[in-house]
């Protein structure tokens, strides 16, 4: 099993939150921790960068919607980038797509969280 | 035989036996008021030692009953002595200095009366000094004591009869052949009386110093004992001072009787000088008071905790009870637990909220090496003592290592003043010993989590079994098959087959969270499907309800992806829609994944949800097939974590395509099976297969 790991890094007013290995039913509690702690510091403009992802699960995916209608409300967003393409295939299976906004690059969408 | 009956006169009955004595040697003293034989001095001093002896005997057990303790008893002593000097007061202004011999009835009685009171409170201070005097002492000192008694005794006797026995030799004086060793024998008398006299006193110092009561005080009893003790010096030194040198009292004891005198005034002497020495060590015991109450509560603290170990194995519980004895350990005034894995911690008598304590904890782990540093001095770190409300001066961290986790104990200080070596260390011994404890209580929470979880999944598997069919329902033009595996952990994957209309309908789907809650959701989902299908006839309109339905009973973060279609058994066709569930694979000519829109079910609102329903139709031709799976397939790992996949599934599926459906679902188990096979099964396994039958 390859570790699960999380990173937090604040550019500009962005939090990206780095996350490597599996996101699956048993690392979803952790992701869930690093949530809580930026609603909890009001950090509303979070960039999920997912290049180390291998793999993520339907409860994976539960973590991204279960926070971001608060960091809407707060006129902030969930974006992601730079996905393997087996696991933009399963946020695109359950339509995320149409509902995120998805880069390639991180700084694109860091471009984009400046540009409001 | 006699000896036994002896015995229990002396130690029976002997409140009642002190009062009989008493009255007795109060009403005889009525009538026979002063020595002037020696027979009226025996029957006189006989009743005394008696009446003293069952006293004696009677009061110290007395003392014990109530729940006494040293300061108690000092006060005691304090009011008695009050008494004992108001009481020989009142009988030196009441009698004249000289001839007091001729008075009258009620003098005698009155002064009776007044010289028993005085005997009775000297035989209740003797009783409480008896007590001091066998307190806390290794071994019994109680032959010293009896010799002390003895030789009171002694001097009792040869003042009581030595007069007499002086006279009684006097008569002889003129038989002139005797007249030497006469005087001989008065002179080896006089000084026989000093030898015990002296004796005595010696005695009496000797004994004074059986204070090892002292040690177990703490500092404000030791102050208050320093005041008490001083004042008894002055009690007792004046009421020695009025038995010695008032010769009103003097004479009056001596005629009333001798014994009760010298045993009186050995009492207050003792009371006097034992007082004296308790001042004076009090007094010496007393800068060092504090460190030995320290060492003491120290000591207590570990006691406790060796208790505690055994019988505390509530993880809140213990972590309190650690935050307790580190403060009355280390004199601080508060104090948190930070346990970083679990975030979670515990907070005793700090004004911080809770939420804010995680940050501190972290800017201080931060900042302080706790490994080297002690005692860390919090105004150092601005930011970090105004976020504490600039209520503490200084903190000690103690980290708490076991396993791969450590946890931590922050002790704060109000009042900056040094942690001394001494304090450190037993905060790091008492560390070691609390790490075991929360080992132990860890273990137990863990066993107790495993036990609990183990029943919720047998639980939620048999709701899983109950709920996906048993028996396939029967086509014509189809060849059915399906097969669910379900993982350890129920991973709420569910298929089953329903009416709507006159057709039959079918879902395969995955609810998102494992266990209880995911087996919860599926029973939720057949009642939701099983009553919505005999509402309504068109399936769009069903699944639109059943998104409804699931927004508002799944929480944000769950969903469910399916796919549901109706099977048209006369025109051998598919009708589905695609929520959000994996695409499933056709195989003919041309064999592919369908794609389609859609979302999951819980997952937008129904407008979203509405828009982007999309019909899927296949028509079956003899070689069609249509393999519908949960991500339990595709999505099974194998030992270097890379997925079945996709590609996998197709070529099993296209290799297989003359085979029936049984054979062909039966194959992709095997093949996921032995493709996973050194992985733990970690989501269900379902696929359901349609072909035209042949």
């Amino acid at each position: 099993m390859q570790d699960f790991k999380v990173e937090l890094l604040q550019k500009d007013n962005v939090q990206v939150v780095k996350i490597a290995g599996i996101l699956d039913a048993h690392t979803t509690g952790e992701l869930e921790k690093y949530f809580d702690k930026l609603v909890f510091e009001k950090k509303y403009h979070v960039l999920v960068n997912l290049t180390e992802l291998n793999y993520i699960s339907s409860a994976g995916l539960g973590v991204f919607m279960a926070y971001v209608e608060t960091m809407r409300e707060n006129n902030g967003d969930i974006k992601f980038a730079e996905l393997q393409d087996k696991v933009f295939h399963v946020f695109d299976l359950l339509g995320f797509p149409m509902l995120y906004e998805f880069y390639k690059k991180e700084d694109e969408a860091l471009k984009k969280f400046i540009e409001g | 035989m006699l000896l036994d009956k002896i015995k229990y006169f002396f130690q029976s009955k002997l409140m009642e036996k002190a009062i009989l004595f008493s009255v007795t040697f109060f009403l005889y003293k009525l009538f026979f008021p002063y020595q002037e034989t020696f027979l009226t001095t025996f029957i006189t001093e006989f009743l005394v030692v008696n009446s003293l002896y069952f006293w004696l005997a009677f009061l110290p057990d007395k003392l014990t009953v109530k729940r006494t303790t040293i300061l108690t008893l000092f006060s005691t002593l304090l009011l008695i002595g009050f008494v004992f000097l108001i009481t020989e007061a009142i009988i030196i202004s009441l009698l004249p200095e000289k001839e007091f011999f001729k008075l009258g009835f009620f003098y005698n009685s009155l002064v009776t009366v007044l010289s028993i009171v005085l005997a009775g409170l000297s035989v209740y201070i003797f009783s409480i000094f008896k007590k001091l005097f066998f307190l806390k002492q290794k071994y019994s000192p109680t032959s010293y004591f009896k010799v002390m008694v003895t030789f009171a005794s002694l001097v009792g006797f040869l003042y009581s009869f030595s007069p007499y026995l002086k006279q009684f030799f006097g008569f002889k004086d003129y038989i002139e052949e005797n007249y030497f060793s006469v005087i001989i024998f008065i002179e080896w008398l006089t000084d026989i009386e000093s030898i015990l006299q002296i004796g005595l006193i010696i005695i009496l110092i000797f004994n004074s110093f059986r204070v090892a009561w002292l040690a177990s005080l703490n500092k404000s009893e030791k102050q208050k004992i320093i005041l008490f003790s001083l004042i008894l010096v002055a009690i007792n030194g004046n009421a020695l001072y009025f038995l010695f040198e008032n010769s009103t009292i003097t004479k009056l004891a001596y005629l009333f009787s001798p014994f009760l005198y010298i045993s009186i005034t050995s009492i207050i002497l003792y009371a006097a000088i034992y007082s004296l020495v308790i001042f004076f060590t009090t007094l010496f015991h007393l800068p060092t008071a504090e460190e030995s109450d320290r060492k003491t509560e120290e000591l207590s603290t570990l006691l406790n905790f060796g208790k505690l170990m055994t019988h505390i194995l509530d993880l809140r519980e213990l972590l309190e009870s650690i935050m307790t004895m580190s403060l009355r350990l280390s004199n601080f005034n508060a104090a948190w637990f930070y346990y970083p894995n679990n975030f979670e911690q515990k907070i005793l008598t700090t004004n911080i909220q809770n939420s804010k304590l995680e940050q501190i904890s972290n800017k201080l782990l931060e900042k302080v090496d706790v490994k080297t540093s002690r005692q860390t001095i919090l105004s150092k770190y601005q930011n970090i003592y105004h976020e504490l409300n600039s209520e503490y001066a200084s903190t000690i961290i103690v980290k708490f290592e076991f396993d791969k986790e450590s946890a931590y104990l922050f002790l704060l200080q109000e009042k900056y003043s040094d942690v001394e070596e001494e304090v450190f260390n037993s905060i790091q011994g008492f560390r070691d010993y609390a790490i075991v404890a929360l080992k132990n209580a860890i273990l137990v929470v863990n066993s107790i989590e495993k036990e609990r979880m183990e029943k919720e999944l047998e639980l939620a598997r048999e709701i899983q079994e109950r709920i996906n069919p048993q028996i396939l329902p029967k086509f014509q033009q189809f060849d059915v098959s399906a097969k669910f595996i379900p993982a350890f952990e129920v991973g709420g994957d569910y298929y089953d087959f329903f009416t709507i209309g006159n057709k039959t309908g079918f879902v395969i789907a995955d609810v998102s969270g494992k266990g209880m809650e995911a087996s919860y959701i599926m029973a939720e989902m057949k009642g939701v499907f099983e009553t919505l299908s005999t509402i309504y006839t068109d399936l769009k309109d069903l699944l639109i309800q059943a998104n409804r339905i699931f927004l508002k009973r799944l929480s944000k973060k769950s969903f469910i992806t399916a796919i549901v279609g109706i099977i048209d058994d006369k025109e051998s066709k598919i009708n589905y829609f695609r929520i959000g569930h994996n695409l499933p694979l056709k195989i003919d000519e041309e064999s592919k994944y369908l794609e389609s829109k859609g979302f999951p079910f819980g997952m937008v609102n129904n407008e979203i949800f509405t828009e982007n329903l999309e019909e899927v139709e296949v028509i079956f031709s003899k070689e069609t097939m249509m393999i519908f799976y949960t991500d339990g397939i595709s999505e099974s790992m194998n030992e270097n974590d890379e997925l079945f996949g996709y590609e996998r599934l197709q070529k099993l599926g296209i290799n297989l395509a003359n085979e029936n459906a049984e054979t062909i679902s039966q194959v992709i188990l095997t093949e996921v099976g032995l493709y996973s096979k050194s992985t733990i099964q970690d989501d269900d396994i379902t696929i359901l297969i349609f072909k035209k039958s042949t």
